[in-house]
C-alpha cells in the first residue's frame, strides 16, 4: 500500500505498523525534526479528539433510551400460532354472536380525543391514522415475525399476531400492544411507506377490570375487521411472512 | 428470538456510551445524536442481535445504517435549511469549557469543518481505540479508505485547532 507520510505517521501512532515498518519510520524520525514535529502534532490530535467526544459523555444519557432497555423481558409464552383455516372468513364470527359479545366485552373503539398527555406511547400511536415511520411500533411491524413479542418502550410490549394480503392487495398485519394496565388490538395495512391503522380496539380498564383477560383474546371488532379485509384469502405462512419482511413489505411487481 | 434479545439488553446498556459517541460523530450534534441513539436501540430491540456477533460493532453498524437512511430521507425532504448545532452546544452557558487551548466555540467550529466520514473514523480509532480493520468493518469501507480519511481528519483537526506542526508532511 502506498501511504502518504501523514497516513504512515497515523498508522504508527495507532499501532498499525508492523515492527519492521515501525523501525524504518523510527530511523527517519530520528533524522528528520520536521517529521518528528508532525508526529507530535498527530499525537496531540488524539487528545483533542477524546476531549471533543468527552462533551458527549458529559451529557446525561436520555432516559427514554435507558427505559427501553430496562423493561422487564416480554413473556415468551402466550404466543398466538398461525391460524389454520378453511376457505372463507378467517375467524368466522357469526354476526349475531358478534353483536352480543361486543356488548359484553368492554372494548371501546378508540376515541382520539381521550389520549393521555405525556410521551407518545405505542398505544397512543395506534390511534393516529398512520403509524409514524420512526416509531417502535413501525419497526415492530416492519421487522418482526408474528408471534414474537417485542419491547416497545414506555412499559409496553407488542406483537404482530398474523399477516395477510387484503382484498385490495395491500399487506396487513393484526397486532396487539399492551402495558400493565391495558391492551390494544389493531389491524394495520401498509401503504407505500407507512402502516395505516384500519381497525383498533382498546380494552378499557375503567369498565370492570376485564382487560387482563382481554389482553390475550382477540376482540370481536378486530376479528370482524380482519374478516372483511382478508376476503377469501389465507394469512401468510411463516415463509411468506419472512419474505415480505425481507422485501420491506414492498409488493414485487 | 425475544428471549435472547432480552438477555442481551444489559450488553447493549454497557455499550450505550460508545454508540452515543459514534452517533454524535455521525450527526455532529448531540440532539440528533440522541435521536439516532434511540432509533438504534429501537431497531436493535425489534430485530435482535445474532448470537455469535460482537455486540458493539453490530450496534455501530445498525447506527450507521440508520443514519444513512436518515440522510437519504432528509435529502428527499430537501431539509437542507437547518444548520445542525454542534456537539457541546447544550453545555451550560458561562461554564468555561476549554479543550486544551481551544474554546468550546472553536471546538464546534472544528467539528463543523469535518465531514461526517472524517468524524466517524476519528471517533472509532482515536476515541474508541478500534483497529483500522475493525473501523473498516463498521464503516463498510476498505482499510485504505479508513487510513486516508483518518489522515484528512487529523490534518483538519491540526489546522483548525492550531496544533503546532500543521504543515503537510
Amino acid at each position: 500500500m502506498n501511504m502518504t507520510d501523514d497516513e504512515l505517521l497515523g498508522a504508527y501512532t495507532d499501532g498499525e505498523l508492523s515492527p519492521d515498518e515501525a523501525a524504518v519510520l523510527e530511523q527517519r524520525l530520528a533524522a528528520d525534526a520536521d517529521l518528528q514535529a508532525r508526529l507530535d502534532a498527530l499525537l496531540a490530535t488524539n487528545d483533542v479528539s477524546r476531549r471533543l467526544f468527552a462533551e458527549v459523555d458529559a451529557q446525561p444519557m436520555p432516559e427514554a433510551v435507558l427505559n427501553m432497555l430496562q423493561e422487564e423481558p416480554a413473556k415468551p409464552d402466550n404466543v398466538v400460532p398461525f391460524l389454520k383455516l378453511g376457505a372463507g372468513r378467517l375467524f368466522n364470527v357469526p354476526v349475531a354472536i358478534a353483536a352480543s359479545v361486543a356488548l359484553v366485552v368492554s372494548f371501546l373503539v378508540v376515541d382520539m380525543s381521550r389520549q393521555a398527555s405525556g410521551p407518545v406511547s405505542s398505544m397512543e400511536a395506534l390511534s393516529a391514522k398512520s403509524i409514524a415511520a420512526d416509531s417502535a411500533l413501525h419497526y415492530m411491524l416492519e421487522d418482526t415475525n408474528s408471534g414474537h413479542s417485542v419491547d416497545l418502550g414506555n412499559d409496553e410490549t407488542g406483537e404482530a399476531v398474523l399477516s395477510f394480503t387484503d382484498v385490495s392487495g395491500r399487506y396487513c398485519r393484526q397486532l396487539r400492544v399492551g402495558n400493565t394496565q391495558s391492551a390494544a388490538h389493531a389491524v394495520a395495512c401498509r401503504g407505500n411507506s407507512a402502516w395505516q391503522v384500519e381497525a383498533l380496539a382498546i380494552a378499557d380498564p375503567a369498565a370492570g377490570g376485564q382487560f387482563q383477560q382481554a389482553g390475550s383474546a382477540t376482540p370481536v371488532a378486530i376479528m370482524t375487521a380482519v374478516d372483511a379485509l382478508i376476503g377469501a384469502a389465507e394469512p401468510l405462512d411463516t415463509e411468506q411472512e419472512k419474505q415480505a419482511i425481507s422485501n420491506s413489505w414492498k409488493k414485487s411487481e | 428470538m425475544d428471549r435472547k434479545l432480552n438477555n442481551r439488553n444489559q450488553e447493549i446498556i454497557d455499550v450505550l456510551p460508545n454508540i452515543r459517541r459514534f452517533a454524535a460523530s455521525l450527526t455532529g450534534n448531540l440532539a440528533d445524536a440522541d435521536d439516532l441513539l434511540q432509533s438504534t436501540v429501537e431497531r436493535l430491540l425489534a430485530r435482535g442481535l445474532a448470537d455469535d456477533v460482537a455486540v458493539l460493532p453490530w450496534c455501530l453498524r445498525v447506527c450507521r445504517n440508520l443514519w444513512i437512511d436518515e440522510l437519504r430521507s432528509r435529502k428527499v425532504r430537501s431539509d437542507a435549511a437547518r444548520e445542525p448545532a454542534v456537539i457541546g452546544e447544550q453545555v451550560v452557558e458561562g461554564e468555561d469549557q476549554v479543550l486544551g487551548e481551544m474554546t468550546l466555540a472553536e471546538v464546534q467550529e472544528v467539528l463543523r469543518s469535518m465531514s461526517d466520514d472524517q468524524r466517524a473514523v476519528l471517533e472509532l480509532v482515536a476515541v474508541e481505540g478500534y483497529s483500522y480493520k475493525e473501523a473498516a468493518q463498521v464503516l463498510e469501507v476498505p482499510v485504505g479508505t479508513v487510513m486516508s480519511r483518518l489522515a484528512r481528519a487529523r490534518t483538519t483537526l491540526m489546522e483548525r485547532s492550531g496544533i503546532a506542526g500543521a504543515r503537510s508532511a
